[in-house]
């Protein structure tokens, strides 16, 4: 709703600057009752979708809003930091039942903290940062108890921080909780897959394939799950899954040993260059088709460095360096070109 | 209530949480203890950190595998992670250690988890100390951990069945490696041996918390490098360690 809202201001506000416009104003040759009736009415609207939602009405707002959510994302990573380190600097004075109890109260804590700034303001600013600090608080709740009982790490850790991620998310429409959330069950995923195997699960990222199958079901995912409170999470579970499975195609086109295909590392590495090449412009392709700019964002971006990456272990050893990079930059500009083109597509489908 | 379900799952997943955390320690610290026993300075190190107050002890064997010092086959206190006891780990080792393909082949493997057995102060101890001789010096020698890894299995009743005396042999869960030991790539020389297989240990719990009353013991030491102190442990039944006890001299 909310996105849908700052849609509506979107539109409205630029009716208004072209028709503030000389030229619009000379073509239309609205009459001043009625420039006042649009003027008054635009007004209204804003004003209105100002009152119900978290909404930019002007671009200086909208700037604004930007530094504010990177302000609360640093002011929560420092709050986050500042929570750890001033427990480490203490726990070591308290007896074993009051490091406990203080480790369980710091999430539950800021959980209350959430709530309550989550209810006073509808811009989620500092729900957002005491969120981070509440997911922080848990995962040093766990560490701390694990640490205390000499407690043998196991994966499931990951899964317990992961629902209360994605719990947090959902109760509050944050997506930066999401992505946490939903890389923490990836993992998890991952490194359960892992340890079933008779492996440790720690070494779960050795083996990117496991990963990656994660990630493809992962991007599967807002297919089958409605969003319709949350409307903007499906866009979250496709970047995460998109860049997360490109990562593991590249790791091992780089480094094919981490394969578990019964083939030589060589071969192995030659194919998944082949498979990110046609992954990262198959999902260029689907981004276009769908409307979906992030995915086509991220599938240009990784298409680029599997097609660097494939000059470099052509050419690098075989071009003098300064020929090597002439050709880079030539088909740089090649890949400005072509991407000009999708853009303006991409714009047409849209249109 | 259906508006507040996250909310509320959200606190149920921390309660859970803690409270499996909680059981798992409880479970371990009741009943019979899986080994008690003491080590000292030479197994624990400690180091006070200046931002941490908590005091950890962190564990340290002697002789963690061949592949950590090189492929010295005359080792003969370190020859139990051989290629018969790495195929019983769970490791594929079909492929010849001397044929070419076989770098490939186990550096592909990844590391397996399995129990080990860690004898202190024993014969495994001895010999290895006889071993070392010549390449330390007696102050080195003393300085060394007494605790020396003797087995590994994936079966943990079996493994302590083997190795019953819980007064000096630890049973603790571990990760181990397989690896290639090197004898004839880019040496003219004659090897002294074939090229072979070797596991060595990639991780074990190391990490013991020092609670109070003891922890406090241990922040009052003003040289920690140079102080000598005895630690009780005990193994519980999950195998988690605990302090029990400690003498600090």
């Amino acid at each position: 709703m909310e996105k849908q809202a700052q849609e509506i201001a979107d539109r409205v506000r630029i009716v208004r600057e072209e028709l503030a416009k000389p030229e619009l104003s000379s073509a239309l040759a609205l009459t001043p009752e009625q420039l006042s009736r649009l003027d008054e009415w635009s007004r209204a609207k804003l004003s209105e979708l100002a009152g119900r939602f978290d909404v930019d009405t002007t671009d200086s707002q909208k700037r604004f809003s930007w530094g504010m959510r990177i302000a609360s994302t640093l002011g929560g990573l420092a709050l986050c930091a500042a929570v750890v380190l001033f427990f480490a600097r203490y726990w070591g004075y308290l007896e074993t039942w009051v490091q406990i109890l203080v480790v369980m109260f710091v999430p539950l804590a800021a959980l209350a903290g959430t709530e309550y700034a989550a209810r006073r303001e509808r811009t989620l600013y500092f729900a957002g940062l005491l969120a981070l600090v509440s997911l922080t608080g848990f995962v040093m709740n766990l560490v701390v108890i694990g640490r205390i009982f000499n407690i043998a790490s196991t994966e499931k850790a990951l899964l317990a921080w992961s629902a209360f991620a994605l719990f947090l998310a959902y109760r509050y429409g944050l997506r930066m909780l999401l992505a946490i959330g939903l890389l923490l069950l990836l993992s998890y995923g991952a490194a359960l897959w892992t340890a079933r195997l008779g492996y440790s699960y720690l070494t779960f990222y050795h083996r990117p394939e496991q990963v990656a199958l994660l990630a493809l079901a992962l991007f599967a995912v807002p297919f089958f799950v409605e969003h319709d409170v949350q409307s903007g999470f499906p866009a979250v579970y496709r970047q995460v899954s998109a860049v997360v499975f490109l990562l593991c195609i590249l790791s091992l086109a780089e480094w094919g040993s981490a394969s578990d295909l019964p083939f030589d590392t060589k071969t192995i590495e030659r194919c998944y260059e082949a498979t990110g090449l046609c992954a990262s412009a198959g999902l260029i392709w689907f981004g276009i088709k769908r409307g979906w700019n992030y995915v086509v964002n991220a599938g240009s971006v990784f298409f680029v460095i599997f097609l660097f990456c494939r000059l470099y272990h052509w050419w690098w050893d075989w071009l003098p360096k300064y020929l090597f990079f002439a050709v880079i930059g030539a088909l740089g500009i090649l890949l400005v070109m072509a991407f000009k083109r999708m853009r303006s597509r991409l714009v047409a489908v849209r249109a | 209530m259906t508006k507040h379900v996250s909310l509320l799952a959200a606190v149920g997943v921390v309660l859970v949480a803690n409270g499996f955390a909680l059981m798992h320690a409880a479970r371990n610290r009741m009943g019979e203890p899986d080994a008690e026993i003491v080590l000292t300075q030479r197994e624990l190190s400690y180091f006070p950190g200046s931002d941490n107050t908590g005091v950890e002890l962190h564990l340290i064997e002697s002789n963690r595998g061949r592949y950590f010092f090189g492929s010295s086959a005359s080792d003969p206190a370190n020859n139990w992670m051989d290629e018969s006891k790495l195929r019983s780990l769970g490791f594929d080792c079909r492929i010849l250690p001397a044929n070419p393909a076989a770098v490939d082949f186990y550096r592909r493997q990844r590391p397996r988890s399995v129990f080990l057995a860690l004898e202190y102060d024993g014969p495994a101890f001895q010999r290895y100390l006889e071993q070392s001789r010549k390449s330390t010096t007696p102050e080195e020698a003393a300085r060394r951990s007494h605790l020396v890894p003797i087995d590994a299995a994936t079966d943990y009743t079996a493994l302590r069945k083997l190795h019953a005396d819980r007064r000096n042999v630890l049973v603790v869960p571990a990760v181990i490696g397989v690896a290639l030991l090197y004898a004839t790539r880019g040496d003219a020389v004659q090897p002294a041996h074939p090229d072979e297989l070797t596991g060595f240990i990639v991780d074990m719990p190391r990490t013991i918390h020092v609670p109070l009353p003891w922890s406090g013991k241990f922040r009052a030491i003003p040289n920690p490098a140079k102080a000598s102190y005895r630690v009780h442990l005990r193994y519980g039944r999950l195998l988690d360690p605990q302090v029990t006890g400690v003498d600090i001299n």
